[in-house]
């Protein structure tokens, strides 16, 4: 069970079942803490960006020129199709960097170190991805090969965390709609789609700006 | 091979657009750099007097500057790192900003989460300062340094107006142990949108704290609210920094500037405010509130702008206490313009305590230094439209360079296309006198166009399956033309009906079906046309995108267009039925768009973005000469570019002679580049001195016999130069094939071709190169001269002395400049700067009344004078030949002149090929000394261009002096030159500089990569007078030191 709340995650409540014991963990985010989505974080700000660049001029201003609605429209342009971006795209991250984040302390009661979790936004979905790790032998005959950064990695993907060296055994992943996301994304979509024609618009008349009689 | 590229910059009549984002002035106050929308760097000359003027221009970002900052203690490096933002890769930060701290680390905050630490040198990510809350990205930050506290800390405030405060001296080893670092006090405040903090150093207590609304001090030992004041309505402010105690500079982004000053009620009642501001914490009250009120903002000053500025501002503040220097407010504009205003050390109102304006100190643009320089600004073929009276000469709006004809053709805003010589062209425009040369000059006006030609087109340049005398224009109005180059008339005319064509593309090569000649255009509405220029016919003209097309693909087995677009889509068009097949979004089309990039059928050019997306578009057309000149097909194919939108295309220049035409994004300024390879170039001299002296043998007596010696003597050294030199391109080690086989090509491109299918003659005459070797020669040499003279003409500073001047008209037959020259200089990574019209004016003030034209520097004189000091010492043995080669023939002492620039380059560019083979060299040059001589300037950070002039000055003087036959007194030169011993310093020197290179190739390719800080790293290694690397500073301090002195006995 999660409950995001804008771009925090505020609440989780997570129950696994272990197929190699059937044992059943369960575990829960702190009281005190809240996990923020960086996505989600950062699309707001983009989109705050966006918005300030629209806003920041008088009421009754005239723009006095194409060029200048045209690189104002650039740069709205620019903001809110990195907003879009950066819901659509999820980080790639390596396994290393999953393990060293916050996340892995804010559970209660604490995660058993061979569980690794991970959140994500994609397109309109929360992702929940749990690794199930078990710690490679150093003297396994098998040569370790580190795995790069990946949205989601496989059964088989190791790495090297704190002088110990891990290979990923299980995977789990879960996924959940979220409504408001999916507006979102459409939202960005219209309003990419209505500055590009008001610059199509624009542009049409640039033939004549640098119009010098010759 | 590509450092040998030598670069001129021929400028147009309009300056290229410069739209300032981010601006800074060096600490010594004597140069403003700045950063631009477009993504170049401009480097600006500020005199002690505050006067502005441009002096070079970077190209390496792609996309808009946002940030620039110090990377080094100023002193002892004034590197300049430049930030960008990076939109290309959505896994990626986009920008960051950059902040000094002591320990030679960059702070960086932008549209990522907290700050993160950068190596100030490798520009590789250290560390980052984490927070443990509110976790945001930082919209400013300042570093707090107090005397009082002894500790530097780290003040920041996020986008949602959290303040943040990082311990910087106490985390220090847990940043080197990559511990992680949190903040140590969080405190939110109620301001969004902040766009600056600062803090006064001057009483180590408050906190300025500007937001777009309005600007906010607090206390800083507890964060309380000291007083608030908001901007006017329309206003926003943008930033401001603190002048002095209690007084604070606030601008805002419409280029306004206000002056406060905090008074203090308590000073005003009772005694001087020193007293209580010098008092520490205690005697204030500890809750702020009492010490609210006795602070209040008073205007004293303001500055503005009278022109009506749509355009936002960017403005900083250079407060330096020093005497020399000023308190200097700065602003750069969208629109290119740079205004100063000198702000009083003691800033007063008025008497009746209204605000007083400060006015402008100065300002100055881009254009302005174009407007004043106008025969330096004059763009390549201005002449050619002049020469037609009453017409106002055109704007270039595109143009095309054909290496295998030598021809530029060149659109212009009035429809008009110009098709001249290249090389022919470069000379009447730089060149004075020749009247002759302009009169005669070829060339053929093609109209068609009713309005700008916006894109060129010589589609035979790459692939063979075109006919070689085709041409293809798009203009504005819409309509695409196929021209015979060699007749002028149009083949053929699609009216598109679709907005302005804004970008024509070959076909790739693979399209399996018919005949090929098939081009893909452009146009402005987004929509993509496929003509095929045999069958005369549109075969399909895709129109639903609704965003710009980003790139073009195609896929050869099932016959499909495949389109990106902007917004990530891509529509996939069937192109012999023409209807659209699929229409894909998100992570669908991306996997399409990439699969087809893995396929064995992707063609280069098929990747081209088109002009909109490319910053400064390059047109293709003037890549891959290789193919031509050296028959190399398959060198020429590996190299093709696959990404177009970084300057990689001047890796693959193998002529000798190229112009590059550059467009920049904004305004339809057009200017080109003309590229000199000075390698390729005495490599040609020397294949073509040979064949002339084998093919005039019979006119020569005695002394011959020894030039031909020595001259063969010289051949054997480039052949093992080459041979190791030419590990990229395996022909190389032929050289001799391979020149002859060069002389032959050169004379079929000198003729015209008159019919199609040259591509299989040029095949032909490889396999029967040796025989068809002789006859060409003398074409070979014209032209291979002409572009040796004409490079050394722009290199000669001309008007130092009148007799050097006179011996080179007449003797050598090198002419004498129009107006002085803009040099370029392109890194190893390729990426270019260049001079800006008006960079002689403030470095040789003195010899202005001499009218010098082209000198680099005052230093170049002082240079060559010790460089003829040490040369004359060496040079008593060698002195006979070379006296008959001056004497006799000038295309020797030309050839001879430019083995030596060669060689300059090549030792200062790459001294470890120097080191390796300096005993070949050693023979050549002359002497050690001199060969140390130079390595040492290479140490010095003298520029390129100043060493290569001043060892052209002095060369073309001691040719001189030979000629007057006047004895110089040389002997006790020589017994100093003994007395030296040998004193190898060349390792070190490579040892440096090859540090360099690996420093600055890891910057660029940080750039490429897009990491965690899109960032290069503009180190104006060679452009920056007066660089001293750090490691050399102490220890080889008494090395140049002997050296100097050395040199300087004469």
């Amino acid at each position: 069970v999660l409950t995001l709340q804008g771009d925090a995650l505020c609440q989780a409540d997570v129950n696994l079942k272990m197929p190699r014991n059937n044992q059943l963990l369960h575990f829960a985010f702190r009281e005190d803490k809240q996990w923020k989505l960086q996505q989600i974080q950062d699309a707001r700000n983009h989109v705050n960006q966006a918005i300030y660049l629209l806003m920041n001029r008088d009421v009754n201003y005239q723009f006095k020129t194409g060029s200048e609605v045209l690189k104002l429209m650039d740069a709205v342009m620019l903001q809110l199709s990195r907003a879009r971006n950066r819901l659509t795209t999820p980080a790639t991250l390596t396994l290393p960097e999953i393990a060293s984040s916050g996340l892995t302390k804010m559970f209660t009661p604490a995660l058993p170190p061979d569980i690794l979790v991970n959140f994500y936004i994609n397109l309109n979905k929360l992702c929940l991805t749990v690794y199930q790790l078990h710690v490679l032998q150093p003297s396994t005959t098998k040569n370790f090969k580190p795995a790069g950064g990946s949205i989601l990695h496989n059964p088989g993907a190791m790495f090297e965390f704190g002088n110990q060296r891990y290979e990923v055994s299980h995977v789990h992943k879960v996924e959940c709609v979220i409504p408001w996301l999916n507006d979102a994304l459409v939202f960005f979509t219209v309003s990419l789609q209505l500055c590009q024609q008001l610059k199509d618009k624009i542009s049409v008349f640039s033939s004549y700006w640098n119009y010098r009689p010759y | 091979m590509k450092v040998s590229v030598q670069a001129v910059a021929v400028w147009g009549k309009i300056a290229p657009s410069h739209s300032v984002t981010a601006i800074m002035i060096t600490d010594d106050q004597q140069t403003i750099v700045t950063g631009s929308q477009e993504g170049q760097i401009c480097l600006w000359d500020l005199s002690s007097e505050l006067k502005i003027s441009s002096k070079e221009i970077l190209f390496g970002h792609t996309a808009s500057v946002t940030c620039l900052a110090k990377a080094r203690e100023f002193e002892k490096q004034p590197y300049v790192v430049s930030a960008t933002e990076n939109g290309c890769r959505s896994d990626s930060y986009y920008h960051c900003s950059f902040r000094m701290t002591g320990e030679g680390w960059l702070l960086c905050c932008g549209e990522y989460q907290d700050v993160l630490i950068i190596d100030a040198k490798t520009l590789g990510v250290l560390h980052t300062l984490s927070s443990s809350q509110y976790s945001d990205w930082i919209n400013c930050m300042c570093i707090v340094h107090s005397v009082r506290i002894q500790e530097d800390s780290l003040v920041a405030v996020s986008v949602t107006g959290v303040l943040k405060v990082w311990d910087l001296s106490s985390s220090l080893n847990s940043i080197q142990e990559r511990q992680s670092v949190c903040e140590k006090e969080s405190k939110s405040l109620d301001c969004i949108n902040c766009q600056a903090v600062r803090f006064c150093t001057y009483t180590e207590r408050l906190l300025l704290v500007v937001s777009s609304t309005c600007w906010q001090v607090y206390d800083y030992c507890d964060f309380s609210l000291l007083c608030t004041e908001f901007c006017k309505s329309g206003q926003c402010f943008a930033g401001g920094e603190v002048l002095a105690a209690y007084r604070l500079i606030i601008w805002t982004e419409d280029g306004h500037s206000y002056i406060y000053q905090l008074l203090n009620r308590w000073a005003q009642m009772g005694n001087s405010h020193k007293k209580f501001s010098g008092l520490s914490k205690s005697i204030y009250p500890a809750d702020g509130k009492v010490l609210k009120e006795t602070v209040y903002p008073h205007l004293l000053c303001f500055t503005g702008v009278k022109e009506n500025k749509s355009f936002p501002f960017v403005m900083g503040f250079m407060n330096e206490r020093k005497e020399p220097f000023y308190k200097v407010l700065f602003s750069g504009e969208a629109s290119g313009r740079i205004t100063l205003w000198h702000v009083p050390d003691v800033p007063v109102s008025t008497f009746d305590g209204s605000p007083k304006e400060i006015p402008i100190t100065a300002t100055w643009t881009l254009q302005d230094n174009f407007d004043e320089h106008h025969s330096m600004s004059e763009g390549i073929i201005d002449h050619l439209c002049a020469s037609k009276d009453g017409i106002k000469s055109a704007v270039v709006s595109s143009s095309v360079y054909i290496p295998s004809l030598d021809k530029l053709v060149c659109g212009c805003e009035n429809g008009k296309i110009f098709v001249t010589l290249g090389l022919k062209t470069a000379r009447a425009r730089l060149l004075e006198n020749i009247s002759l040369l302009k009169d005669y000059l070829p060339y053929k006006v093609l109209n068609g166009h009713s309005s700008r030609v916006t894109c060129l087109l010589y589609p035979h340049d790459k692939s063979v399956r075109f006919d070689p005398s085709w041409l293809l224009s798009g203009g504005q109005d819409s309509v695409v033309i196929c021209w015979d180059i060699f007749t002028g008339s149009i083949i053929q005319q699609f009216g598109l009906q679709s907005g302005p064509v804004t970008e024509l593309l070959r076909f790739p090569e693979n399209y399996r079906l018919k005949d090929h000649s098939i081009v893909c255009c452009v146009c402005s509405d987004h929509s993509v046309a496929i003509l095929h220029l045999q069958k005369r016919v549109c075969l399909l003209h895709a129109r639903k995108h609704l965003f710009p097309v980003k790139k073009i693909k195609f896929d050869p087995v099932e016959n499909l267009l495949i389109v990106g677009c902007e917004d990530d889509s891509v529509y996939i068009w069937e192109i012999e039925t023409g209807t659209l097949e699929r229409h894909e979004t998100g992570e669908i089309a991306k996997v399409i768009l990439t699969s087809i990039e893995d396929s064995e059928y992707l063609v280069a050019d098929a990747l081209l973005p088109v002009s909109q997306e490319s910053k400064r578009n390059k047109n293709a057309g003037y890549k891959h000469s290789s193919s031509y000149k050296h028959g190399m097909v398959s060198y020429s194919l590996t190299h093709t570019e696959k990404s177009s939108d970084k300057l990689t295309d001047t890796s693959c220049i193998q002529q000798p002679f190229t112009i590059l035409p550059v467009k920049t994004k904004w305004n339809n300024a057009n200017f080109h580049i003309l590229l000199f390879d000075v390698e390729k170039l005495e490599e040609l001299l020397l294949s073509s001195q040979l064949s002339g002296l084998k093919s005039s043998n019979s006119f020569h007596n005695s002394d011959t016999l020894e030039r031909v010696k020595s001259t063969t003597e010289k051949r054997v050294l480039t052949l093992k130069r080459n041979k190791i030199a030419g590990s990229i391109s395996p022909v190389d080690g032929q050289v001799d094939t391979v020149c002859s086989n060069q002389v032959c090509r050169d004379k079929n491109a000198a003729r015209p071709l008159e019919e199609s299918g040259g591509m299989k003659r040029h095949k032909k005459m490889k396999s029967s190169r040796k025989i068809r070797m002789q006859p060409s020669g003398n074409i070979d040499v014209t032209v291979t001269s002409d572009t040796a003279k004409l490079l050394l003409s722009c290199l000669l500073p001309w008007g130092v002395d009148k007799e050097i001047d006179n011996l080179c008209v007449r003797h050598l037959d090198i002419l004498r400049l129009q107006c002085p020259v803009s040099f370029g200089l392109v890194s190893s990574e390729n990426h270019l700067s260049l001079m800006l019209p008006g960079w002689k004016c403030t470095d040789c003030g003195v010899l202005e009344e001499r009218a010098v034209i082209n000198l680099f520097s005052k230093r170049v004189i002082d240079l060559s004078n010790k460089y003829l000091a040490a040369a004359e010492g060496q040079t008593g043995e060698k002195d006979g030949p070379e006296n008959n080669v001056y004497g006799t023939k000038g295309l020797e002492t030309v050839f001879f002149l430019f083995s030596r620039i060669a060689l300059i380059n090549r030792i200062i560019n790459i001294p470890s090929a120097v080191t390796g083979k300096s005993r070949y060299y050693s023979m050549d040059f002359g002497s050690v000394s001199l060969l140390k001589l130079i390595c040492c300037w290479s140490d010095q950070s003298i520029k390129i261009i100043e060493a290569m002039q001043a060892v052209l000055l002095a060369e073309v003087q001691m040719a001189m002096n030979t000629l007057r036959k006047t004895t110089i007194c040389r002997d006790p030169l020589a017994i100093v030159e003994n007395g030296n011993g040998k004193l190898w310093t060349l390792p070190k020197t490579e040892e440096r500089d090859l540090q360099y290179i690996k420093n600055v190739s890891l910057l660029f390719s940080a750039l490429k990569h897009d990491k965690s800080s899109n960032s290069a790293n503009f180190q104006d290694v060679e452009d920056t007078p007066d660089r001293c690397v750090l490691e050399e500073s102490e220890s080889p301090g008494e090395r140049h030191l002997k050296t100097i002195t050395k040199y300087q006995v004469p």
